[in-house]
């Protein structure tokens, strides 16, 4: 009998893009999408990013085009599937809203711009209803300040959001009486045109969904650019961990300096200490996107940051306030960055923020556009996603038994932490960052708090 | 099995490529062969019971998917029918399920490990290596690198057929399986598994290992700290030599050990894999179930826990404190929901009642000034006003009257209602759902409409609330090493013998002694070796084939031969209480019959006089337990002495005169109707020696 050999591949970001290669069917991907995202094989904002962005493209490439109404309800539904699978990870909204703002560009380029606003608020009207039913009064405070009646495309996407499976979900619900005031207008809209008249907008669409994909990918290389101005001969950088977005600024700032900056890695336990200690050894791949045709590139421009003569200090969580006071600047890398500046950070950012801002040390947030969320949440708890315990080793079974050992894996860094932002865009100072967030997703005004 | 090594270079590239093609099969054996979660296996196969609100099956196959698990096979044989209509039903089976093929392989004739995989290795249907996983596995571990590690073995040296995958846990971890824990030696250098043996807690567990193992392997590691949760990488020559050795059942009691034995015979090598990161565990018991349901809570379980919904149409969200409730949940002002607690959906909480630690399924209600602790509420349960519950588990659509006090460790299965103000004792098992024999009154069987569960034929009255001490209470330390009791011998539960399941302890243990009943290693031999051999009996099988099972047994515990002879007696006069019940035979008739029946088995365990006092000696104990005792006592001497002239007269003689034999009130009861017999003998004996001196004189002449 001989026994071939077998193989395993843990199912993650690579994976699912072969399968939309291969396999790609209009119903059955989605749900698969749908499990793979609560099953956490492809996690962390940007590959959740592409993900969702390349089924996007296939999704739209598959449907049949009738009119821009029956395009913005088909993706709007999606969205509410997709964000459904997984509310914390904003990253799938953000896409969806990305995708509904280039149907709205090339809807106006196309001279449909009234239709899309149209399909917008018959979405909205539908969804009122639901939105407005009297269930048991919200359990949470969250609030948004995306109030404004005049803007029907976010109104209608945040009331799907409101309806998504989970009460706790990163709600950005209107309030009741705020859905109340958009109501009557509704009613005077002019009935949607013929849609016979309508020309396909797809193929426009599709180039430009295929654009945001390739800026997805390039995000990281565009912020690095900005290394030069943000660094600084002689200067000490203090890192919270070491995430490629920071890396690849570092090494970026390296290779056009002369060698001349120190940087302190705060490890990070115990969630990222080992993903810190490998990057520190320049053994953790820059991104996920690193494929063979890049890898030579890579693998040219990747010497580690101390072969470009950086100094490198890793610390502790724990001797943070230590090291402050001789550091000149922060770098954190963001998660999502909220319509007020906040940001979503792994855990233990806000330990060197708090830091920072004691001693009044400039924090410099290195988030990708798409990381961009036109939401605001206070309510915490509905942004934290708890994780399963590291402080402690499953093997010590007596101490299980008498403690919990909850291990949040975000931080919520408020926007008094936050000195400026640096975007694959530019750099924003956190007062504009609102203004960037809307431009992305092509909303003409935002009501900000 | 034979491997082909030297293959062309060319070849071998080729051979490379089509390696990159073959994903890694899973097999799901969804049968624990174990009776642990009585009644409630009785109308619900083991793996869906639901954890968390979520069927165990379903936590198995998410592992099996977020490992990248393509091909499964799901091996069910108890309930097979409710196991398929429900794959069939679920998202593994539609189009979107991450799985290319999820197969059901319906084999209700599988009564161990050892038949389902002899079962697999006759269809044929496993070509490559697959991993071997119960339907009751719950774990996040990423398998890529355990399995890179197995096929650099494989590719070394084919006779590494198994890899184990073992978690590291400290000593008395809640997770671990209490009662069994196999001591593994393990090569340092290799990660050779190079003996294996079963340890039982109690008093002074010791264990021998061989001493060649230290001459051969110069760095030993003697584990007895890890988690076992019978997951395995297999190359299909481990179905092949269950084939091969018929009498295997169990895959580490038996497989492993005799294959670890047999090293010489075989030349197969087993691997362990220890891993000290991620979460691996097995619900395989009440006890289990608990310590699973609080890791799921304290998201140990990671990405397998409540508020990833990973179910079909769960809506879980997390709130402070382990806290998770669904849509539509209704709590009343009053009401308090503590920590580490679970609300499924539709669920109704009523005003000033207390819920912690407790997992409460879909569309439960809840009435007012109810306290629940450390309880388990499945689906559409109604609990009335003031009920008060600590640590059970309440199974589907009970009702439960007003008032009613239930004490922990009890099992309520499906379906129970309990009038008002009805008291239930701890530990209590209640089930709706009628066995062959209706029960007789038990102290609250009017308050109850279902009947108190009954653990087969078992003679014991409080053993059935003695068997669940190894169930919920495990927080109270000390009974910790109490253990289940499936106590007296059974029988004919025929998916009972995988004997890890059903760990024995000494009978007539109260409830409240259980710190005190520790179950010894001869125990669970001699009710492996029992039920094996009953089993024989009952099925009628040859008595070669029931001889080289009790060898092979004896051989693999290092049985002695005193155990043989009490599993026979044990199992032989069981037999013969059958026989009379089921084909209405005298007691003489059938101890006839079957004796002669398995002559050649008792003769195999007898074989100077001294074992055949001994031997009489057990079958009178073993009498003494039962009604009809004393007159089969009789019966069993006179066939045994008389027509099968098997014992000798002498031997019933020391027998007789032995001081163990009438020590106690009922083993001189039960031996005094043979008195007359013995008496007859001793007389003929001394006539016969006067005969035959007389012979003797007669031939001097």
């Amino acid at each position: 009998m001989t026994s071939q050999m077998v193989e395993i591949h843990t199912p993650d970001l690579k994976w699912w893009l072969a399968h939309l290669e291969n396999d790609f069917h209009p119903v059955h991907s989605i749900d698969l999408f749908v499990n793979t995202l609560k099953r956490r094989s492809v996690r962390n904002p940007t590959p959740t990013a592409v993900g969702t962005a390349q089924l996007l493209l296939r999704l739209i490439a598959a449907h049949k085009f009738t009119s821009i109404q029956n395009l913005v309800d088909y993706v709007l539904s999606l969205e509410t599937r997709l964000s459904a699978a997984r509310p914390r990870e904003m990253s799938i909204r953000n896409m969806v809203r990305r995708v509904l703002g280039i149907i709205r560009e090339e809807a106006e380029n196309a001279g449909y711009g009234d239709h899309f606003k149209a399909a917008m608020e018959a979405s909205q009207a539908r969804e009122e209803p639901l939105a407005a039913k009297p269930a048991r009064p919200p359990l949470m405070a969250s609030h948004t300040s995306f109030a404004n009646p005049t803007q029907a495309s976010v109104t209608s996407l945040f009331n799907i959001l409101s309806q998504s499976a989970s009460p706790q979900a990163v709600s950005t619900a209107n309030s009741p009486s705020q859905s109340g005031v958009q109501t009557p207008q509704n009613a005077g809209l002019p009935p949607p045109q013929p849609l016979s008249a309508q020309k396909d907008i797809r193929p426009a669409v599709i180039q430009d969904i295929r654009e945001l994909v390739e800026e997805l990918e390039s995000s990281e290389t565009s912020i690095a650019e900005y290394a030069p101005q943000l660094i600084h001969k002689n200067e000490m950088i203090m890192t919270y961990g070491l995430p490629s977005t920071v890396h690849r600024l570092l090494l970026r700032a390296a290779h056009k300096r002369e060698h001349d900056f120190t940087v302190v890695v705060v490890e990070g336990s115990p969630n990222i200490f080992k993903h810190t200690h490998g990057a520190v050894m320049n053994k953790i791949p820059l991104t996920d996107q690193d494929d063979t045709a890049s890898e030579a590139e890579a693998a040219a421009v990747r010497k580690s940051l101390q072969e470009r003569g950086v100094q490198v200090i890793v610390i502790s969580d724990s001797d943070i306030f230590n090291f402050i006071g001789r550091v000149n600047k922060v770098f954190l890398a963001a998660n999502y960055v909220l319509a007020d500046g906040s940001v979503l950070a792994t855990a233990g950012a806000l330990n060197v923020a708090c830091a920072a801002k004691a001693l009044m040390k400039p924090v410099v947030v290195v988030a990708g556009s798409h990381v961009l969320c036109p939401v605001t949440s206070y309510h915490q708890e509905v942004l934290v996603e708890m994780g399963q315990p590291v402080t402690v080793g499953y093997e010590e079974g007596e101490l299980l038994d008498r403690a919990d050992f909850p291990n949040p894996l975000v931080d919520l860094v408020e926007p008094q932490f936050v000195t400026m932002f640096v975007t694959n865009n530019g750099i924003v100072s956190k007062t504009t960052i609102n203004r960037a967030t809307l431009d992305l997703y092509h909303m003409p005004e935002a009501d900000l708090v | 099995m034979s491997s082909k090594k030297n293959k062309p270079a060319g070849g071998n590239k080729k051979r490379e490529e089509e390696q990159r093609e073959n994903i890694l099969q899973a097999v799901v054996l969804t049968d624990s062969y174990q009776t642990r979660f009585r009644p409630f296996t009785l109308e619900t196969p083991r793996c869906l019971l639901p954890l968390a609100n979520v069927p165990l099956i379903d936590y198995t196959l998410e592992f099996l998917s977020l490992a990248g698990v393509e091909d499964v096979f799901i091996f069910a044989s108890t309930h097979a029918e409710k196991i398929e209509e429900y794959i069939r039903n679920s998202k593994w089976n539609k189009p979107s399920s991450p799985f290319t093929k999820c197969q059901i392989v319906m084999s209700p004739s599988s009564l161990s490990v050892g038949d389902a995989m002899r079962e697999l290795d006759g269809k044929g249907m496993i070509t490559t290596d697959f991993l071997l996983v119960n339907g009751d596995f719950v774990s996040n571990i990423p398998l890529e690198e355990v399995l890179r590690a197995h096929r650099d073995r494989r590719t070394k040296d084919k006779n590494s057929i198994m890899t184990m995958i073992l978690r590291e846990a400290g000593y008395g971890h809640r997770t671990k399986a209490r009662g069994e824990s196999g001591v593994f030696v393990i090569d340092e250098a290799t990660q050779r598994c190079v003996h294996y043996e079963e340890m039982r807690h109690s008093g002074d567990s010791k264990v021998l290992l061989p001493p060649e193992l230290i001459k051969h392997h110069p760095q030993l590691r003697i584990r007895t700290d890890l988690i076992d949760c019978q997951v395995d990488i297999c190359s299909p020559d481990v179905p092949a030599l269950f084939t091969e050795n018929f009498d295997y059942q169990h895959i580490r009691r038996h497989f492993l050990h005799g294959i670890l034995t047999d090293y010489e015979l075989y030349g197969k090598m087993i691997h362990t894999h220890v891993l000290s990161e991620g979460y691996a565990a097995r619900v395989r018991s009440l006890q289990t179930y608990d310590a699973v349901s609080r890791d799921i809570i304290s998201r140990w379980t990671y990405p397998m826990v409540p508020d990833n919904n990973l179910g079909p149409n769960q809506s879980y969200s997390l709130e402070r404190g382990n806290i998770y409730k669904e849509e539509d949940v209704v709590l009343a002002r009053s009401c308090t929901v503590k920590r580490n607690t679970i609300l499924g959906v539709g669920t109704l909480i009523g005003a000033g009642s207390i819920v912690g630690n407790s997992i409460i399924g879909a569309g439960c209600k809840i009435g007012q000034n109810v306290v629940l602790e450390g309880v388990y509420v499945w689906d559409n349960v109604v609990i009335e006003d003031g009920c008060k519950i600590q640590n059970s588990i309440i199974a589907s659509d009970c009702v439960l009257g007003k008032d009613s006090f239930i004490g922990e460790g009890s099992v309520i299965s499906y379906g129970v209602k309990i009038a008002d103000g009805a008291q239930i004792s701890p530990f209590s098992r209640i089930t709706a759902n009628r066995r062959r024999k209706d029960r007789t009154a038990e102290d609250h069987e009017e308050a109850v409409s279902g009947s108190d569960y009954e653990d087969s034929e078992s003679e014991s009255e409080d053993e059935h609330a003695a068997a669940i001490q190894d169930g919920l209470v495990y927080s109270t330390h000390h009974l910790n090493l109490s253990f289940s009791s499936i106590s007296t011998l059974p029988g004919e539960d025929s998916d009972e013998d995988d004997m890890s399941g059903t760990i024995p302890r000494k009978t007539k243990t109260g409830r409240s002694d259980s710190t005190t009943s520790f179950e010894s290693v001869d125990e669970s031999w001699h009710r492996e070796a029992f039920t094996s051999l009953l089993n024989a009996m009952e099925n009628d099988h040859p008595a070669e084939v029931a001889n080289l099972e009790l060898n092979g047994l004896r051989m693999t515990a290092n049985a002695n031969f005193h155990q043989v002879r009490r599993a026979v007696a044990a199992a032989l006069v069981t037999r013969i209480e059958q026989v009379v019940a089921k084909d209405g035979l005298t007691n003489a008739a059938a101890s006839a019959k079957v004796l002669q029946r398995w002559e050649s088995t008792i003769k195999r365990c007898i074989f100077e006089r001294k074992d055949q006092a001994e031997f009489l000696l057990l079958m009178q104990r073993e009498c003494s337990d039962r009604k009809a005792g004393p007159s089969l006592l009789l019966y069993i001497v006179q066939v045994l002495n008389n027509t099968m002239e098997m014992v000798e007269e002498e031997a019933v003689n020391n027998w007789w005169l032995d001081v163990k034999s009438f020590e106690d009130e009922k083993m001189a009861a039960v031996r005094k109707p043979t008195e007359a017999f013995v008496k007859w003998l001793a007389e003929a004996e001394s006539e016969s020696e006067t005969e035959e001196e007389e012979e003797d004189d007669d031939d001097d002449e």
